[in-house]
């Protein structure tokens, strides 16, 4: 691994250095941002008058949630004042007609301009409020204002990356909506791509594909055939069938909404779609036509967005990885080299979060390359760029994963097991409980603690993801088995033999019952199975016996001593 | 006895490593079988693999002991229960120990059996353990585990790119909203400023008279103020639309449903962002914008409709002078209109927003308002600064003598009328221009608080500058 490092090209140093200086645009924004909050604050204490008589002018209540509207609209800086305005406007309204309509929009421009100023708790506790003084019995207009409620709390949850707690909103909301708008209004259709939107960003690809379609069949209803709002629908069916490794369905969709973005001349749009069609084609392994389509793209985003925009610097990642499938090596690293100049020097109005999501895929090139080094370098710059920012939460646990396997990898298992654990604990500050995402980053920790002797801890998080694994994937499923074998293993180490043979026969039994022996995988287990059976069953069973023969007479005996056995282990625990 | 040695160099090479391994693997057993097994263990190490020796050794010990450390054992052996295997192996060895021990008490040998059996069986986990660490280990380098981190890296590749397409979507789409949003705010504002202008509504002299007074009152006055706009406002909403409530105000009034939950997540979503993305939509709301900056965001779009308004109806002043056949283009100095224009402006603006401002800005003081009052100059500095982070120069560039000059020149331009954003522009100068009759007739006043006013305007052109 040390050799690589050395071969980094001495080039690719000084980007790292580069880069190692964070955009200075962004670090002002932020800077600035909170630099001038409390001055504000101080001004803002004045101007609250306490005068609570005067909330119970019935007009008052519209008047400063006009105010707080308009403040809103002036920018950032004057938050603190339309939060002001906004409370005074939600107390006079609650003076004046109780819990309503009226108290709960107020409510929901409070929660906006909390949550705008990054004090989400404040705003989720007056959205529940909200939503819980509403009745829906009372007339259309109730579940309208209710709705927005819901939605807004998904979006504030989303923010904290409780995903599951914010999709709960999601259809809580669709729920309400459907009830007062029928099935196939197209603002349902709106709201069913959020959902599946939602569910895309929390890997749960099959409901987000239920969703995804129940908009294209209302929008099929109600618009004209390519319509910009079908487009839009077709592109994230495709970004779902990509993602579930369908690939053909997926070019076709994309092919069509390209389509209708023609008819409509969207240049940047079909520009956009040519780089997902790139994308599919080079999962297809047609690297000619992928080829072509980025290329057709990157002429559009050149001359429309600049040559140094963030999506151009898209293309040439994406060339990256393509150069780097088809073996051309030199063309990759270039690539790479050019949109890490691009991140380096960012044009005003790119984000930090686009930043840093080019920072991580151009680290998995250079992983794939062979650099985990350098690989690494990016990553902890990105993680850099997205600290504290508000609803980053789960794309920083991805990226610390994904630095703890290429820790793992490069053999610092102390590193890898920190970003494992802080990985870990960020997904599970946000409710993350069930994705099969979740299980794989819980069985590399295992790896990583059993590298680090600690195969107590080890056992606990394999049999946590073997609990996920199974739900999510099934027991079948090949990373399920994995995780299977890991955790016999470490039971084996761990002195709980019989557990751990229980579990090999369950793997070779799957194995040959369901999955065949193909795999290179069963030899090894058959292997391991054939060692500790010997182990334990050595003193009773002198005689040779073939495997076969040992996993069926033994296995009843074997229960009933690993049943004793369980019994003198038992204080241990 | 064959069979013994061999089991005892067994017991020799699990105790040997376990006692360096043991500290390493911090597994439990290990600690408690040194603690169980310290004295015997020390004896086996110690001595010779000659078994005679060692028995001989073994019983001297015990005889020392006392039966204190038998009873021990034993009890240890009951909480452990053991396995059949280890008393069948006790069972085997008895034939062979029987012959040995003849001249021995009984109880001795049984303490002697009892002992070799639970060393026996603790040396046998033990080493059953290690070998159980030695196959994780060799399971952890083996080509399984590697392709289970492969495919961890692979797997959460995927997940960062799937997510940062959705985010760019969501992105793409809240531009989309907020522009449509942007547009529909100004709209309303608009039909609003004519409404109120209709109206003919009009309390603004006494609460003047009420701010120059004193400090005091002022706060009252505010309140009053406040509540009378209040009024005001819901007379026009009533009058506007009775059947509506005050709801739709905050939504899309064609898409009740999503318009305001748009915007919102507009800013939930990106209040960190939003700044740089500002710059991205310049192209047609970029006036409205970074005017906005400096005076709240409804009265530039009411102030907007004020101007189309006058436009409207003093255009025929306006074209009375001719050298100005239109009134964007108007040079000339002074005009009849003008003044009734400025006092009208100055009317029609809601001073509560002023108000209120000032006190933001900590800058309450006697002399500002009465400043503000008197002429419209500050804002008209304001807009002249906002002027320079028009469409035509990035707003991030603090407003240079050329970059004014530019937008001078570009809102005298002849194809004001028909470019949108170059209207918004010449609306600036227009209004400056206007302002100006209103104000000579105190013209001393100004120069004290301009100044405060301009470094404030430099504050927030700095702001612009650095955040964009």
């Amino acid at each position: 691994m040390t050799v690589l490092t050395v071969k980094t090209p001495h080039k690719m140093q000084s980007f790292g250095i580069f880069l190692r200086e964070p955009p200075q645009n962004e670090t002002t924004v932020t800077g600035d941002h909170r630099n001038t909050s409390p001055a504000m604050k101080k001004t803002i204490k004045k101007t609250i008058i306490t005068d609570e008589t005067s909330l119970e002018n019935p007009d008052l209540g519209p008047f400063l949630l006009k105010m707080a509207r308009d403040s809103i609209a002036c920018g950032s800086e004057n938050l603190d004042k339309a939060l002001d305005y906004a409370i005074r406007a939600s107390k006079s309204f609650e003076r004046v007609s109780g819990s309503g309509v009226d108290l709960a929009t107020c409510l929901h421009v409070v929660a906006a301009i909390y949550s705008s100023l990054g004090r989400l708790d404040e705003a989720i506790e007056e959205l529940e409020r909200s939503i819980l003084m509403l009745d829906v019995e009372n007339g259309s207009g109730v579940g309208m204002v209710k709705f927005c409620g819901y939605m807004q709390l998904g979006d504030t949850y989303s923010m904290t990356g409780m995903l599951d707690r914010s999709i709960f909103c999601y259809e809580s909301g669709l729920k309400i909506q459907i009830d007062v708008l029928g099935k196939s209004d197209p603002r349902v259709a709106e709201t069913c791509r959020y959902l599946a939107e939602a569910h895309v960003q929390a890997m749960q690809f099959d409901e987000a594909e239920h969703f995804c379609k129940k908009t294209l069949e209302i929008h099929r209803e109600h618009c004209s055939p390519a319509s910009l709002a079908e487009a839009a629908d077709r592109r994230l069916m495709a970004l779902i069938c990509e993602a579930k490794g369908d690939y053909e369905p997926a070019l076709e969709h994309l092919v069509l909404a390209s389509m209708s973005m023609i008819a409509n001349g969207q240049d940047n749009e079909i520009a956009a779609i040519d780089v997902s069609i790139g994308d599919i084609y080079l999962s297809l392994c047609r690297f000619d036509e992928a080829v072509f389509s980025y290329q057709k793209a990157l002429t559009v985003f050149k001359s429309t967005k600049g040559e140094n925009h963030s999506s151009v610097a898209l293309v040439y990642i994406r060339l990256a990885d393509l150069y780097y499938k088809t073996g051309k090596l030199r063309e990759s690293t270039s690539y790479c080299e050019n949109a890490l100049r691009i991140y380096s020097k960012p044009v005003p109005g790119t984000t930090a979060g686009e930043i840093a999501s080019g920072l991580t895929e151009i680290s998995a090139i250079y992983e794939a390359l062979n650099e985990p080094e350098e690989a690494l370098k990016l990553l902890q710059k990105a993680v850099k760029l997205l600290e504290g920012i508000p609803g980053q939460y789960r794309t920083v646990a991805g990226i610390e994963a994904q630095m703890g396997v290429m820790f793992y990898m490069v053999g610092r298992h102390v590193d890898a097991w920190k970003s494992f654990d802080s990985s870990v604990t960020k997904l599970r500050a946000g409710g993350e409980r069930k994705s099969a995402f979740f299980g794989f980053v819980l069985n590399q920790m295992g790896l990583a603690c059993v590298q680090l002797y600690k195969i107590e801890e080890a056992a606990t998080h394999f049999e946590e993801a073997r609990e996920i694994l199974e739900r999510e994937c099934g027991t079948y499923h090949l990373d399920t088995l994995g995780v299977y074998s890991n955790l016999a293993a470490t039971y084996d180490a761990l002195g709980r033999v019989e557990d751990a043979i229980r579990i090999l026969e369950y793997i070779l039994k799957m194995r040959e019952e369901k999955l065949g022996t193909a795999n290179p995988d069963v030899d090894d287990e058959k292997k391991r199975l054939f060692e500790l059976l010997k182990e334990a069953g050595r003193v009773r069973n002198r005689k040779g016996k073939s495997l076969e023969n040992l996993i069926d007479s033994n296995s009843l005996k074997m229960k009933k001593e690993g049943r004793r056995r369980w019994g003198a282990f038992s204080f241990r625990t | 006895m064959g069979k013994k040695g061999n089991w005892f160099s067994t017991v020799k090479k699990a105790l040997s490593p376990d006692s360096k391994k043991s500290s390493k693997s911090k597994k439990k057993w290990f600690g408690k079988q040194k603690l169980q097994t310290s004295d015997p263990c020390l004896e086996t190490d110690t001595t010779p693999p000659l078994p005679p020796a060692e028995d001989i050794k073994l019983t001297d010990i015990e005889n020392q002991n006392s039966h204190h450390h038998v009873a021990e054992i034993t009890t240890a052996i009951d909480a452990e229960e053991p396995v059949p295997s280890v008393q069948t192996t006790v069972v085997r060895t008895e034939a062979a120990a029987v012959a040995r021990f003849a001249g021995k008490p009984k109880d001795e040998v049984a303490a002697i059996k009892i002992q070799t059996a639970f060393r026996g069986y603790l040396a046998r986990r033990a080493l059953r353990a290690l070998r159980g660490l030695v196959r994780l280990k060799t399971l952890m380098e083996g080509p399984i585990v590697k392709r289970q981190a492969v495919s961890t890296l692979r797997s959460m590749q995927t997940l960062a790119r799937v997510q940062s397409q959705i985010r760019s979507r969501r992105v793409r789409m809240l531009e989309e909203n907020q522009a449509l949003q942007k547009q529909l705010l100004q709209k309303h504002a608009r039909e609003l400023e004519t409404m109120r202008i209709g109206e003919e509504w009009d309390d603004s002299l006494q609460s003047r008279e009420q701010i120059e007074a004193k400090l005091l009152s002022k706060y009252e006055a505010t309140m009053r103020r406040e509540r009378a706009l209040a009024y005001a406002f819901t007379h026009q909403q009533n009058g506007k639309n009775t059947s509506r409530s005050m709801n739709p105000m905050f939504t899309d009034p064609t898409n009740p449903a999503w318009g305001w939950s748009w915007l919102e997540r507009w800013m939930a979503a990106r209040p960190w962002e939003s700044r740089g993305l500002v710059d991205k939509e310049l192209n047609d709301h970029s006036s409205v914008k970074s005017s906005s900056r400096s005076i709240t965001g409804g009265e530039i779009s009411k102030s907007f409709a004020r101007f189309q308004l006058n436009s409207e109806i003093h255009s025929p002043a306006a074209s009375q002078n001719p050298g100005s056949p239109s009134f964007q283009s108007n040079s000339a100095p002074s005009k009849p209109g003008s003044a009734a224009v400025a006092r009208k402006l100055k009317k029609a603006s809601p001073k509560g927003s002023w108000v209120m401002d000032d006190d933001s800005k900590s800058m309450a003081s006697v002399q500002s308002d009465r400043f503000r009052r008197h002429s419209i100059a500050g804002s008209t500095i304001r807009d002249d600064e906002s002027l320079a982070s028009s469409p035509s120069v990035p707003s991030y560039m603090v407003p240079t003598q050329s970059a004014k000059a530019r937008s001078r020149t570009q809102s005298q331009s002849p194809l004001a009328k028909e470019n949108g954003k170059q209207e918004k522009g010449s609306f600036g100068t227009a209004k400056k221009r206007l302002s100006f009759p209103a104000s000579p007739a105190k013209p001393r006043r100004h120069s004290g608080p301009p100044k405060v006013e301009i470094t404030v305007n430099a504050e927030f052109t700095v702001d612009n500058g650095v955040t964009s």
